[in-house]
Parts: C-alpha cells; structure tokens; sequence
C-alpha cells in the first residue's frame, strides 16, 4: 500500500485535553494539591492570561516590562515591583492586586473588571502555590512527546517476568508476587480457609452453584481427621471444570462481554426477536466445556465462516458475538459502530469507538484505524434466508472504506485500507489485509501471542470473576490512561502462562484455585484496614455477595427443582410458572429487561459489560421477602422436608440442612423451635384464607349474610368467572372484575367479593356503584358482615355514592361485598369501586382501594411454619454471601 | 406509622459504625466524622440516620424536577424580543456549534408577562409557576460542556459526564441521612420508564449502595406496581415480623465471626428497610389521602399525582426527590416545539405552581429546595431538517449547553431574582455564567456542606461532587 500512509496524528501543540489527561494521571499518583493547583492554572490563569494579557505583556510586547508569559518570568517579575506572583500568598501577588481593580491602584486588564469567579480562580491558584505546568508556557510551543504512548505498559510485548526471591521453594508463583507485594507493607498472607469455606468457594467459583452436601461432609470429616486437604480439593476442582455445569457459569461471564441478549431493541414493526440468539448463548457454553483454546474461541466469533467447520451451523453460531447487538433502527453505521466496539473492547480493551469522529483523545489510535475496521465490516454481510442468522460472509467484492470526517458519513475524507490498528502493527506500519474482506486476518491479529493486549485483558476478566476485582481496574481500558495494575509482574505472568498453556481457560482457572492467595481465609484484617482498605494487596480474600445468577439458581438447587438440561431456547423467569432451568437460560430483552434483572446488578444487554455492580438495595429485599418464585422455593423445600421429618427437632435439621448445608448450632435449633412455636400460636388464631376472595354465594333473604360462599373457579381475560364460557352452565353470567362485574341468577348465585381480616381492626368504605344500562332493573349492592347489613344501595341506569363507617372485625372474619340482580339479570354488569380503610387501634394502617386489590389470584391461607421458617434460611447472610 | 408498631419493634442493629468509616473512608471532614463518633458512642448505628451538615443551613430536603430532554430557555424563563427583528434570517456572529446544523433566528411562539413584585417575565407556558415567582431565583447564565444528552444528564446528576460518580442525592444522603427511617432516602420517580441513561441518573456510584436513589414508575397506580414486591399476598404482616426476628437473629451470629464487613450489614439494613417501606410506602404514596382541595390544586394527571406524592415524601423526611417528566427525553423537541412544549407545560405547570404553595402553606418550603431544570436547553435559532432526526420539520430548537435557565425556590434561596444572562438573543450564557458545576456547589452549599471539603475517600482519593472544579453562587443565596 503506502499510498495512505497512517500516521498518528497529534496536534502540534499541547492540547487542553491532553493537558488536563496528563494532569489527572499526575494527580492519581497522589499529587493532588500540585495538581489542583495546575488545574486551576487551566481553568483560570491560562485563558485569562491569552485572552487579556499576553497582547501586552507578552513575547511581542511587554508594557511596563511585564512579561507574563512564563513561570520564570512572573517569577523574576519587574524591577519595580519585584515577583508577579508570590506562591502561596496572593494577596502580596501584584497580579492579583491588579485585577482587583481597587479606585487608588493599577486597574487590569484595562477594559474591564474580570467577572468575579475568574479573579477568585486566580487567587485560589496562587493560594495553592501558583503550579505552572512545564509544557504551558506560552509564545514558543512546546514539544509534545507524541511517541509517549509507545512506553505505555500495556502495549509492551508480554514476557515472563522476573520473579522475585521470595518465599519457599515450592511456592506457587501467584503467591511469590502477591506475598511479596505485602511483604514490601510488611504484611504477611492470611492462613488458608477452612475445608468447608473452600468447598463452597469452589463450587461457587467453577460451576455457580452450592456444592454436595456429600462434598462438604467430606471435606470436613478430612479435617477432623487432620489429613491433607489438598489432593481432595485438586480432585474437587477438576470434577468441577469438568461438570458442564462449569461451561453454562463461565458462559454467562462471556455473555457480559459481548452485550448477549434475545432481542433487538427497538426497531419499529419489525420483529424484535432474535430467533436464533440461543444458538449463539450455546456455542459459548459448549466452547467453554470443551475448553477451546481463548485464541479459537475468539477467531472463530470473528470469521467463523473462514475456518475448518464453515459448513456447520453449530459453528457459524459463534458470530453471533458480533451480530447479537442493538440494531439501532438498523442503522449501518451504528450497527457496525457497535460491533467495533463490543470487538475492540471485549478482546483487547481498548476504546476504538472513541476514533469514530475524531482521533482518539488519549490513546493511539487515529480515525485511520476506526475507519479500517469499519471498511472490514462493511465488507462482510449477513447473509440473508440462512439455517443460521447470526453469520457474516465477505462480500464479493470488499468495500475500501473513507473516513468519514466527524463521524459524519455524508462527510467523506481520505480513504483509507483496511488494516489493524497502528499501535499494535510491525514499526506501526499496518499493513492492508489480503483476503476478502480482512475479517480472519483481523481475527488472527487479535488472537495473537504477538498481541500484547489480548491475553492481558483475558486473564485480567478472569482474575476479575475469582477474586471480585481485577489486576487492572478498567478491565475494558487498557489505553494509556489506565494506571500501572495493582501486580503488573503478575498480569504479565498470568497471560504468558496462559499463552503457554495453549489458551486454556480451564487450566488457568485451576491454577490460580490451587494458589494460597485464592484459598485464603476472608476473615477480618484490622491491621490492613489503614493501610490497604481496598484489599487490592489481597491480605485476605474478598468475602462475596452471590450474583443475580447464583443466588437464583442456588435457590432452584437446594429446593431440587434446578433442571440440568445444558442449551436450548431461552425461557421467561419472570412470570409464573417461572421455569426452574438455570438463569443464564433467561430470555433477555434488551429493549425492556425487567425490573427484576436490573435490582439485582444484571449486566447491562446494551454495552459490553466488564464488570458488574454490586449494589445491595431494598428492592432486592423485597423481592426476596415478597415474591412468589422465592415462596414457591421456600414450599419445595418444606414440603420435602415435612415428608421426612417427624419432629420439630428433625424438620429444624432437615431445613438446615438442606439450605445451609449444615447443622444448626444449639442457639440457631432453639431459636427456631420457639419460632415455629410462635408462629403456628400466631397462626391458630385464624386458620384459613387472609385477604381478597373473589367468589359467589347465596345472599339471605334479609340482605344480612352470604350462605354457601365458594371462590369463583376460572379466571380469565382479567375476570373471575364461574367457567371457561359466558354464561357458565351452572353460575350463568356470575362474574367479578376489577371494576365491577355482572350479577348471577336471583339471590342465589350473587358475586362476592370478600375481605378476610389478618387481625383485629376496624374498616371503613366510601366509594360508588354504577349501573350503567338503562335496560333492565338495575342491581342491588350490599356490604355484608358478621350477620350485619352495614348498608344496601339500588342503582339502575346511573350511579350512587356509598359510604360505610367502621365496621369492626376480628382475626379471621370476612367483610363481605355482595351485588343481587333484583328480579331481571339481564343488562345487570355493574361497576364498584370502593376504597377500605383499615384501623388498628384507631390509627389508620391501610387504605385498599377495589381496583388494586383485584387480582388472578384468591388469597390462599398462610403458608404453613415449616415453609415459612425455610423462607427466613433462604434470606440470611449465610445463604446469600460466599467466605 | 413506626411509632403505632410497637410490638413489632424495631431493630438495634449492631454495626460498627466506626469501621464502617475508616473502612469506607467516608471523608465528612474532621467535624463531621466526630459528629458521626459521636452518634456511635451513645449506640446510633444506622448511616442514614440523620444527622447535621458541615455548617448551619436551612434547606434539608430537594425536590429537583427534571425536565428531561431540555427546555427552552427563550420560550421559558429568559425572554429575548430581539428574535422577532431576526426571525428568519441569521443571527449576527453566526450560530454557535450544536448538535446538529441550524439556521436562522426562531423568535419565541409564547408571550412572556411580569409577574409578583419582582416584575420578572415568564412566558405563557408557566402561569402557575409564575404566581410563585417572588420565591423563585431564576439562573439564566447556566451551561454545560456538550451539547449531548448521556454526557449531560451525568453531569448534571452525577457531576461527570464519562465515569461511574454518586449522583448529587447521593451524596446529600450519605451526608446528611435521612429522616424518616421507614422510607428510601432518595426517591427518583419517572412516569412510564427510565430516562435516557435510566438508573446511572441517581446512580451512589463508589458510596455504599444505600445511598443509591429507589427508582419509582408512577405511571402505574397499584401499590404493589409502583414498587414491585411490595406486598406480600400470602404472609401476613405480623407473620412476617416474626420471620424478621429469626432473620435478625441469624444474621447477628453470622455476621458476629465476620466483624468489619460492611456487606453484610448493608444487607442486614436493606432486609430492615424492606420490611418497613411495605407499610409505610403504601401511606405515603396514597395521594388519595389528600383533602380534596389540594389535589384539586395540583390537579389531574401523572404529574400532578407524582408532584404531590413528592409533597407528601419530603413532609415525611426523604432526603431528595427527583422527578422526571417521563421516560426517555420528553422536552428534546427538535421539531414541533411549539405544540410539544406547551403541552409539556401544561402537564406540568399546574402541579408545580400548586407545590410551591403548598410548601410555603406548610412551612415547609424555607427548608425545602426545589431546582427545575433540564440536562441544558435549547438554541435560540431553529434546527435545520436532517435525514432521521427532525421529521424534515423546521419548527424546532437544538440542544444548547453554551446557555440556558434553570430556576431554584425555597431552601434559603433569594426569590423574586434573575440572576446572570445569556447575550442578546439567549443562545450563550454571557453575564455571571454558572456551570453545572457552580450549581452543584451552590446546592451543597444551601445543603450546608462546603463542596472543597465535602469528600470521600475512595481508591486512594478525596472525590468531590465537583471533582476539582465549582464556585459557590453567593448572590443566590438569600
């Protein structure tokens, strides 16, 4: 080629932005008090200084022998006055003095008072010691080192470090550099976690889910007996990497990556789904139990369609990687935009998307570079009327990219090959790809061993998922800006080891479980809590919150419901019946993920996600306490263990045991026996249903009272009915709604809706019945308790207010709201909305409104103390956090 | 409510608060810290209880109304008859760099009045807004850095437009607590979705997650759909109590051989904060408590109900309150300006004026602070037709950072004052110009706190609100 010739373009003098990125990397090295103070230089003195003095005072001219053009020089300042500036006391600064405009002094500039927060600035920056920042002075640019980049860590080839002399002999490299690094704080590692903590730690780590009971049991007895723990866990680890169970867990780290989700976002009338995203979700899974070498795994998501098995759609599933993103109302150029993105970032962290409209502020990496990749993809199609629809083709003809000047396509600039980027070419000279469209090439460049980015990033996610945190902070910016890792000798030992090991993923994994940093204890290090309170040295091992994936799929498996069929489409989790596969086989809507996904931390659907928060909010607390797939977990478990227990003793056991894993202490057994004495004390006051029933009965000729009430039996199309069919054979036109509903046949077959009181209170009603129709004689509605009337209203044709106060019910009695068709059915649908308040010793604790408690679901009794007392071990700490 | 449940108790929950602190680092500043080791010794332990801020102030609570998308300044607040000599043709100097390419001058559709005695003009979109106007500071000279709306909506939430920083609710609450211990602290309620960057917005980025804002739809109307999970339809309350002893009491041994985890406690609160909110969310959203007159005042509609649910928030003792205009960016009108922002006014315009009142009635608004604002505003010249953007219509207004209005009240806020200015014709904040950044000081500092020495310490630095930037507006502040 060399008829574009690449270059990395810089402007030839500092930039403010270049400036103000090199001042952040000084101040995170700790300067902060300089580096404020060169801020405010930025901010204030450098513009003031341009626009209003340096005309005068400046290279050019120097009114009054002012030169205010450099640090020296306002420094040295005039013979008259002497310094300009003095650091660190502003008020005997004569610059300062000046600007302040007083009546009786010098008046600068001299058109005008500078505004107010501007002279301050000026003020504050001599306060903070007037910091000039050697590149700033002014008249004569000052040489920008633009190859600065190149000695960027992490674009230096990778090479086994040195390792230092440290330790014993037989120690595990990641212990020397971890150890070694405490040593330097005079910390020593913490002692090994105990047999059970590591068992669990495993199984977390490997497959995301609890172990055996089996597994833990052993483990302990190994150590009661005092032998050696570690052929066990080694043995423990490798069942585990072996179990597919280990492929769907990891899968779902990669699925982060690479913004997997089962739909398109918005894309107006089309179909929004991604029939197809699964096969791509079960490539990554199958991939990752093979153990496909991290260089394959990631060439063949970028051209699987040029490699051995193109004829295979299981394989070409694997572009999916590519083709899976937002589709942007199926905007080219944000479509490929984002598949740029999700490439360049995922594999070698690094930000290419920011060249789309201007080079790259901080990193290498010029428009040249972003247009090439995007000339790579333009060139490659999906083909359309596939078996499979996530594969690219290179087109017949590949297309040769321009940039497009400001991200602007309507705005062509030079054209350019299609090439790998600068930074990471031969003397960066990229050379333009040979074959199609480029794609293997550009797939062969990434997974390289050459690559100094690639295995970095790899090893740096995988150290991110074992220890909470990665070696490098920004596991998807390794550009110039990222600050040295926390063991840059470690990350560097990691991705040769991980090169030299043929790319496995398994094997790195096992390596680092076998280490002593992994296996620590979490316990609490006061004595490190100054001195690294971030436990980036890793004096201990970070204590963890179980993931939305784990804490779901945990609950599945210790009530036994977990289904292990590994692959297939995905299922919705978050409507009944909920399904009970693992949660990575979710249906992920990228335009609409439920509220559900996102309490828990779910990676974003939309970005590649690196990483991802652990918040710990109320939401998710609610949702444990309250929803219905966690009490259906709790009655699994109790039903279960109701069938094999006899005593409250053994149910206390077996509860613990099946959620814990674990006995209970003599404390825990105690507390729970009372719990479930209290409860079921509790729950004898009341036995039966508490809440709304929606059902039908007979009304008493005198309107007091309801005989025969029964919950009405199908629900559907948002109404309680008495079957599939309107009329139903046997309740006719009986129905409830959320409104309202329709009367039955005589006093006979009323519609009832009724209120069980949870406990002792008072009610009291106001709302309004409506009978629309002018056909028919209208309805008669009644509130109806305790063989009480509280109140009839007649409406035919119209509407009437209605008003109820206190009515006074115990635990366990129903208030009852009752509609008669008076002598016709016919045209007898009626409207009744009411509002319930509720009094507890006189004070007003809940107000029901008809419409929102309306529900598909009658209201069904407690669950019983067994389920409940599983509910509450499904809830702790215990069950939710991993040592 | 909390104090008709006595049987139910409340938890003492054990917590070094003191780790807590230098674990996390939290950076009050000496007085503050002393203040919050203090609260230890005498055994309060919970880091939302309340507590006083660096210096005496009188604003204890936000309402900040987001008027997301941005609203335009010339149609608005910031009146500039010079437009109308200009309408059609190019403005002199040319248009400052947008968004997106516009054209000539597009003079205001909306008629502006004085109003109160401060005679400041507000147009025909805010006549209830205006009647408060004497309580009102509005900042005219505001902008930002881009005329972007991700970049934007951070910095003005989060005061940093790029990386992952608390949203400024979060810092008020990890400042100051919050007090009423039965409802979230910070409360972000949005009709029918998120916003554009939908939770970053009120995101506690690097503070403990419990500062993190509890976002609410308050396009749905059932309890049980505004904040989902909030009931549960099988077990009743006073079962539940009990299973959240039992809770507690697993969780205390448990956490008791694993001192100094701020993890575990945070879980333990949010299991004490669930509990409570079933209760004591359903009283205070139930707008229908209100005498019919005041919902009469606030009137019909999503935002009426969602700005006195807000009233009703802040009277009981949450920290802040954010309310978005709705999901995605509703004020982004690139065309059809002039019937979309009057209908955006009117759905909101009633509410507000109706909540400055009955603050004031109430006495609440000396303490309350209530921002409105967009992410930034609009241009003064109309949006040129682009392919995708604007529907080929030439009736709207581009995003605009270089200049625009945002109004404050209550709070210890100087009302009935403009302050700062855009030039002649609205489009470049030009006279006493406040960042975003100055906005955020200025807001610390009506919140009591110093935004220099207001830090947290989090991987080796003191983070600011206003990173290294800010300067207090002190003429907003009566």
């Amino acid at each position: 080629m060399n008829a574009v010739r690449i270059a990395v373009r810089r402007p030839p003098v500092v930039s403010a932005m270049v400036l103000a990125a090199l001042l952040l990397a000084v101040w995170q090295q700790g300067a902060a008090a300089a580096d404020q103070s060169q801020d405010l230089f930025e901010r204030h003195v450098r513009p003031l200084l341009a626009e209003h003095c340096l005309a005068c005072h400046g290279p050019k001219q120097q009114e009054a022998d002012v030169r205010l053009d450099s640090r020296q020089q306002v420094l040295a300042g005039t013979a008259d006055v002497g310094a300009l500036v003095v650091p660190g006391n502003p008020d005997a600064s004569r610059l300062l003095q000046v600007l302040l405009y007083s009546e009786d002094d010098t008046q600068m500039p001299p058109k005008a008072k500078l505004p107010a927060p501007v002279i301050d600035g000026v003020r504050r920056w001599i306060a903070s010691g007037a910091h000039w920042p050697e590149a700033a002075e002014f008249g004569q640019a000052a040489a920008v080192d633009t190859d600065a980049w190149k000695s960027h860590w992490a674009f230096q080839p990778i090479q086994e470090p040195e390792r230092p002399v440290f330790g014993g002999e037989h120690w595990h490299p990641i212990d020397v550099f971890i150890r070694h690094r405490l040593a330097a704080d005079g910390a020593a590692a913490a002692p090994l976690a105990d047999g059970r903590t590591l068992v669990r730690r495993i199984s977390l780590a490997t497959v995301g889910l609890p172990p055996a009971r089996a597994d833990l049991e052993q483990v302990s007895q190994l150590e009661a007996d005092g032998g050696d723990l570690t052929p066990f866990l080694h043995a423990y680890m490798d069942r585990q990497l072996a179990s597919p169970q280990y492929g769907e867990r990891w899968a779902r780290y990669w699925l982060d990556i690479a913004r997997y989700a089962d739909t398109k976002g918005y894309v107006f009338r089309e179909d929004r789904e991604y029939k197809d995203a699964f096969r791509y979700r079960d490539w990554v899974i199958n991939a990752i139990n093979a153990d496909m070498p991290y260089d394959e795994f990631l060439k063949r998501q970028i051209a699987a369609d040029q490699l051995p098995g193109s004829d295979d759609p299981a394989q070409l599933a694997a572009m999916g990687f590519l083709t899976l993103g937002r589709r942007f109302l199926n905007n080219r150029h944000d479509i490929i935009d984002d598949r740029i993105d999700v490439l360049t970032r995922g594999t070698m962290g690094l930000t290419v998307s920011c060249a789309r409209c201007h080079d790259h502020k901080f990193d290498p990496i010029p428009t040249a570079d972003y247009y090439s990749l995007y000339g790579v993809f333009d060139s490659s199609d999906e083909p359309k009327n596939e078996p499979s629809t996530l594969r690219l083709v290179d087109r017949a003809k590949p297309r040769e990219p321009f940039i497009f000047v400001r991200g602007g396509a309507g705005n062509r600039g030079d054209q350019v090959s299609r090439h790998f980027l600068t930074a990471l070419s031969d003397g960066y000279e990229p050379q333009p790809f040979q074959h199609g469209s480029g794609r293997l090439e550009l797939a062969e460049k990434i997974a390289s061993a050459d690559n100094p980015l690639t295995a970095r990033v790899a090893v740096n996610r995988i150290w991110i998922r074992l220890f909470g945190r990665g070696l490098v902070d920004s596991p998807s910016d390794f550009g110039v800006r990222t600050p040295l890792p926390s063991h840059p000798e470690l990350l560097d030992h990691l991705a040769q080891w991980l090169i030299d090991h043929n790319w496995s993923r398994k094997a790195l994994i096992k390596y680092i479980l076998v280490s002593h940093t992994w296996q620590q204890s979490s316990a609490d290090r006061p004595e490190m809590a100054d001195r690294d309170p971030e436990n980036r040295l890793l004096a201990r091992m970070p204590r963890r919150r179980l993931d939305f994936e784990s804490f779901r799929d945990a609950m599945l498996q210790v009530s036994g419901r977990l289904e292990v069929t590994v692959g297939g489409p995905s299922v919705d989790i978050t409507k009944p019946p909920y399904g009970t596969r693992r949660t990575l086989y979710a249906r992920i809507d990228r335009q609409n993920l439920p509220n559900l996904f996102r309490t828990f931390d779910f990676a974003s659907p939309d970005n590649h996600s690196p990483q991802r928060f652990e918040t710990t909010v109320p939401q998710q607390a609610l949702y444990q306490f309250n929803n219905d797939f966690v009490l259906q977990t709790a009655k699994s478990i109790a039903q279960q263990v109701s069938a094999e227990a006899g005593t409250d003793a053994e149910t206390i056991q077996l509860v613990f045991g099946r959620i814990l894993q674990r006995s209970p202490t003599d404390d825990e057994r105690a507390w729970a026996s009372d719990y479930l004495d209290t409860l079921r004390s509790e729950q004898s006051a009341h036995s039966g249903p508490l809440g709304w029933l929606f059902g039908w009965g007979e009304l008493s000729a005198d309107f007091s009272g309801v005989a025969g009430f029964q919950p009405l039996p199908t629900f559907a199309d948002g109404r309680w009915g008495g079957g599939p069919k309107l009329p139903d054979p046997q309740l006719g036109w009986c129905m409830l709604n959320s409104s309202g509903g329709h009367t039955g046949h005589g006093l006979k077959f009323c519609p009832v809706r009724r209120w069980v009181a949870d406990g002792d209170c008072e009610v009291s009603l106001s709302g309004q019945v409506e009978h629309p129709a002018a056909e028919g004689d209208g309805v008669r509605c009644h509130v109806v308790a305790g063989g009480v009337n509280y109140g009839t209203v007649a409406v035919h044709n119209g509407r009437s207010p209605f008003a109820v106060e206190r009515v006074r019910l115990s635990a366990g009695q129903s208030i009852d709201f009752v509609t008669d068709c008076r002598a016709s059915e016919s045209h007898d649908s009626f409207r009744w909305k009411f509002v319930m308040r509720k009094y507890v010793d006189g004070q007003l604790v809940e107000t029901m409104k008809s419409e929102d408690t309306f529900s598909g679901r009658q209201a069904g009794s407690a669950p019983d103390a067994v389920q409940q007392l599983a509910h509450v071990l499904l809830l702790t700490n215990e069950f939710l956090f991993v040592d | 409510m909390n104090e008709n449940e006595p049987k139910y108790g409340l938890p003492q929950v054990a917590m070094d608060r003191r780790d807590m602190l230098t674990r996390c680092g939290m950076g009050l500043g000496g007085l503050a810290l002393g203040q919050l080791l203090a609260e230890d010794a005498r055994g309060e332990s919970n880091p939302l209880l309340p507590r006083g801020a660096q210096f005496p102030a009188k604003a204890k609570r936000v309402i900040h109304l987001f008027c997301n998308g941005g609203p335009s300044q010339v149609d608005t607040f910031d009146p500039k008859p010079l437009l109308q000599k200009y309408a059609g043709k190019t403005i002199p100097g040319g248009n400052l760099k947008t968004e997106r390419p516009t054209g000539s001058a597009l003079p205001s559709p909306f008629r502006f009045r004085q109003y109160g005695e401060s005679g400041i003009p507000v147009s025909e979109l805010f006549p209830h807004v205006a009647e408060s106007i004497d309580d009102i500071a509005v900042i005219r000279s505001m902008h930002a850095n881009v005329p972007n709306h991700e970049p934007s909506l951070l910095l003005m939430n989060c005061g940093e437009a790029r990386l992952v920083r608390p949203s400024l609710g979060s810092w008020l609450t990890y400042g100051l607590g919050t007090d009423n211990q039965n409802l979230p602290a910070f409360v972000s309620m949005c009709p029918g979705g998120y916003p554009i960057q939908e939770s970053q917005n009120w995101q506690a980025g690097f503070l403990p997650g419990i500062f993190q804002g509890t976002y609410i739809d308050t396009k749905k109307t059932a309890l049980n759909e505004l904040i989902e999970n909030v009931r549960n339809d099988r077990i009743p309350r006073r079962q539940q109590s009990l299973q959240l002893n039992l809770l507690r009491k697993l969780n205390q041994r448990h956490q008791a051989s694993r001192p100094h985890d701020g993890q575990l406690e945070s879980r333990i609160q949010s299991l004490e904060l669930a509990f409570r909110m079933q209760t004591e969310a359903a009283e205070a959203f139930d707008v229908s408590r209100e005498p019919r007159h005041i919902q009469e005042a606030y009137g019909d509609g999503v935002h009426a109900r969602q700005i006195l649910m807000a009233r009703r928030l802040v009277e009981r003792g949450v920290r802040y309150v954010q309310l978005w205009h709705g999901a995605g960016q509703p004020w982004d009108n690139h065309d059809d300006l002039e019937v979309r922002h009057r209908a955006l006014a009117r759905e909101i315009d009633q509410p507000i004026g109706a909540l400055l009142k009955d603050l004031k009635q109430r006495g609440l608004l000396e303490e309350t602070l209530v921002i409105w604002g967009g992410e930034f505003g609009r241009t003064p010249v109309v949006e040129m037709p682009k392919k995708g953007a604007n529907a080929g219509k030439i009736n709207g207004r581009d995003h605009n950072h270089w200049g625009f209005t945002m109004w404050m009240a209550g709070g210890g806020v100087k009302g009935g004052y403009v302050h700062g200015a855009t030039d002649e014709f609205g489009f470049r904040a030009v006279e006493d110009k406040v960042h975003v950044h100055d906005l955020h000081a200025t807001i610390l500092k009506l919140m009591g706190f110093d935004h220099e020495t207001f830090t947290y310490r989090y991987a080796g630095r003191d983070f600011r609100l206003t990173d290294v930037h800010g300067t207090v507006v002190e003429p907003l502040i009566a």
